[in-house]
């Protein structure tokens, strides 16, 4: 992708530079494109800023059927004018594991008819009436809305912009198709064969992939069609090469992402392209077909522009119908030529450069991969602990957990960081710095929250090797009351392990928070009444001076490790839609209010035990 | 009464800080809904519990729910 963009860049610069200096009118046609190009892009700004994070959301839900996807896919796509953008968030979404093949295939085919709606609004709108009436009073209003400071306004600003612009690029490029008419030999465009339709659908595929845009290529095409350059054929091709083009940015986005987001891709591509293979060699007699079909309709028969709008659903339409039935072979053929390859644990899964492209798919990318992490994590912090992983997440009872120090020597946890952590964690972190460069305030809050989450979840990783400096040996030392204490602290790290399970499987953010706030409590209970314990084991000499300095050293990073995890936990588990800054601050207790919680629950029970002694 | 309300509503209407503020309260009160629906099920599990280390979780839990409740009552007589 990088390659491709560093070439792409002076080369499209010179081609336009040596335009402009040998034929000065085709300026106004090449600012037509790049005013039409910057309103999709405003346009994009303005409905991502105005959903707010919804069509991610959405996307998410969108997971039941085939037909729910279809139909997602085809609304956003309208809704945004643009199926790269859904595309590229599908494919991050189906790299993430948030959605299925299945759900993915439906988007492809819903973005496609989807497209179609632009070609639809200017065929049948666009090269009709003047439009520059109804742009300039929009990128006024636009304008005015984008300076005020509420963000609602200035995604409606952005919008209005997008579309002022858009109008004005749309009549911009049918001036320039007028200016240009004695500078440029349009019969070069023209088509008799089947074998200048595959030329000009060639001609399509690059100048789609050069400009980015499918809408883009149909826009010149339409113009050039409604100003009689080109033949209704030539445009019909052109097409079919534009739907085609569009697939290559979508493809070269999914390089970074993993075998699923190649899949989609790969899918997209062998849609319009399979499609192309059924629709060149047919195209007399699909072209007839509309326009009988626009003359039962009543549509005038040199109203080319809307019948280019038929023949370009009718091109979505025979893309569908073919590959809806052949859904499960497309789904096997994609494993086949894209098998699933097992991840090794030094290396990231979910993150990748195409889901940057919005905030929102950011966030949900970031925490997959922060999820994975913590799995790893946790697998390496209990076997730290003398514990076997697989029984800690069967969910045995803590007390019932076989002691693997006793046959074997403990793991070494700070190698197993270095392996199967650290280059994660570094990855997470500057994944998650650049999303936050281009983050609205809500969004840069959930990636700081996530940041910090992975942060807090290394800083639980180090306290468990410093742990392993004493914990095997006193674990299985002879003087109970040293190995006991062990025990509880080791008891204490696999509670807080086991909250955040539950708090990971508890959809309910008030059920989650309780868990983890109960562990809070537990934690500062434990510290507050470590000290005097361990004066009451040297004062009876129960243990030695030297285990008790272990000791308390070792509480302290029990402590923290406690702590970390919580935070962690409540960064990660409660409430996913929501930063935690968010929280109403009478739910958030501070370490004064959890010590007012335990001395009165302390006077509690001890007038409780009092009593039962009486 | 009726003159009350439509001046209440009215200063709500034109002051930002006015509708913040019944925001927040409306929110504390749906807060404190939540914190005693959940305070009740835990006493009714409570009364029914044998187990030393599941009233001990309970009644700590108990516990956690009455401070946030107290701290949700101050709030909003701060509100107020």
């Amino acid at each position: 992708m990088e390659l491709f963009k560093r070439f792409m860049l002076p080369i499209s610069m010179l081609i336009l530079a040596t335009g402009f200096w040998f034929y000065p009118n085709f300026e106004r046609l090449a600012a037509g494109i790049a005013v039409f190009l910057f309103g999709l892009k405003m346009l994009e700004l303005g409905v991502q800023g105005l959903s707010g994070g919804l069509l991610e959301r959405t996307l998410e839900k969108a997971t039941r059927s085939t037909g729910r996807a279809l139909f997602f896919g085809f609304s956003t796509s309208t809704l945004v004018q643009s199926s790269t953008l859904v595309m590229v968030l599908a494919i991050s979404f189906l790299s993430a594991g948030m959605i299925p093949l299945g759900t993915g295939i439906g988007i492809v085919f819903g973005a496609n008819l989807g497209t179609t709606t632009g070609t639809w609004l200017i065929g049948g709108l666009g090269l009709s009436i003047s439009l520059t009436k109804i742009a300039l009073p929009l990128i006024i209003f636009g304008v005015l809305l984008l300076l005020q400071t509420r963000a609602l306004y200035k995604s409606i600003g952005n919008m209005l912009l997008g579309m002022g612009f858009l109008f004005l690029g749309i009549d911009y490029i049918k001036d320039g198709f007028a200016s240009i008419q004695y500078s440029f030999d349009f019969s070069l465009l023209a088509s008799d064969n089947f074998f200048d339709n595959c030329l000009l659908f060639l001609v399509g595929f690059l100048i789609t992939v050069v400009l980015q845009s499918s809408h883009a290529t149909l826009l010149l095409t339409l113009s050039a069609l409604a100003a009689n350059h080109i033949s209704f054929t030539s445009s019909a091709a052109l097409t079919v090469g534009a739907c085609v083009g569009t697939t290559v940015i979508p493809l070269l986005s999914s390089l970074g992402a993993n075998a699923s987001g190649r899949r989609l891709a790969l899918m997209h591509f062998i849609f319009n392209f399979c499609t192309a293979l059924i629709v060149l060699p047919t195209l007399p007699f699909l072209l007839w077909s509309v326009s009988a079909f626009a003359n039962l309709i009543a549509i005038d028969s040199d109203f080319y522009p809307l019948k280019l709008a038929m023949f370009h659903s009718l091109y979505s339409l025979i893309g569908i119908s073919i590959m809806w039935p052949n859904q499960e072979r497309l789904k096997k053929l994609l494993l086949k030529l894209i098998p699933e390859k097992e991840v090794a644990y030094s290396k990231v899964q979910y993150l990748n450069e195409a889901a940057l492209e919005s905030s929102a798919t950011a966030i949900t990318v970031a925490r997959s991969e922060t999820n994975r992490l913590y799995n790893i994590a946790n697998n390496i912090m209990v076997e730290g602990l003398g514990w076997y992983s697989e029984e800690f997440n069967q969910g045995w009872p803590l007390d019932q957990l076989s002691n693997a120090n006793k046959n074997a020597a403990p793991i070494d946890v700070q190698e197993l960081y270095e392996l199967q952590v650290k280059n994660i964690y570094s990855e997470i972190i500057s994944f998650i710095s650049l999303a936050r460069t281009r983050a609205s305030d809500l969004h840069d809050e959930q990636l700081r929250e996530l940041w910090a989450a992975n942060y807090h979840l290394v800083e639980a990783i180090k306290g468990i090797k410093h742990l392993q400096k004493n914990m095997p040996a006193y674990l299985v030392n002879k003087n109970l009351e040293i190995a006991n204490t062990y025990q509880s602290m080791r008891l204490q790290i696999g509670e807080v392990l086991r909250a955040n399970q539950l708090a990971h499987g508890t959809k309910e953010p008030f059920e989650s928070r309780l868990a983890l706030d109960h562990q809070k409590l537990l934690t500062e209970r434990i510290n507050s009444e470590s000290n005097s314990l361990i004066e009451d084991l040297i004062r009876s000499r129960k243990i030695t001076p030297s285990m008790a300095t272990s000791l308390m050293t070792d509480k302290g990073y029990v402590y923290k490790i406690c702590i970390s995890l919580i935070t962690t936990g409540s960064y990660l588990f409660i409430d996913l839609d929501k930063p935690q800054a968010d929280t109403p601050p009478p739910l958030v207790l501070e370490t004064a209010d959890l010590g007012d919680i335990n001395q009165k629950l302390n006077e509690k029970r001890s007038e409780t035990s009092m009593e039962e002694r009486a | 009464m009726k003159s009350k309300h439509l001046i209440r509503k009215l200063s709500l209407f034109f002051s930002k800080k006015q509708r913040q503020i019944e925001k927040e309260k409306k929110e504390i009160q749906h807060l404190l809904q939540q914190l005693k629906k959940k305070q009740k099920e835990l006493t009714f599990l409570l009364d029914r519990c044998k187990e030393a280390t599941d009233i001990q979780e309970l009644e700590d839990k108990i516990s956690i729910l009455e401070m946030q409740r107290k701290k949700c009552l101050e709030k909003l007589r701060e509100i107020k």
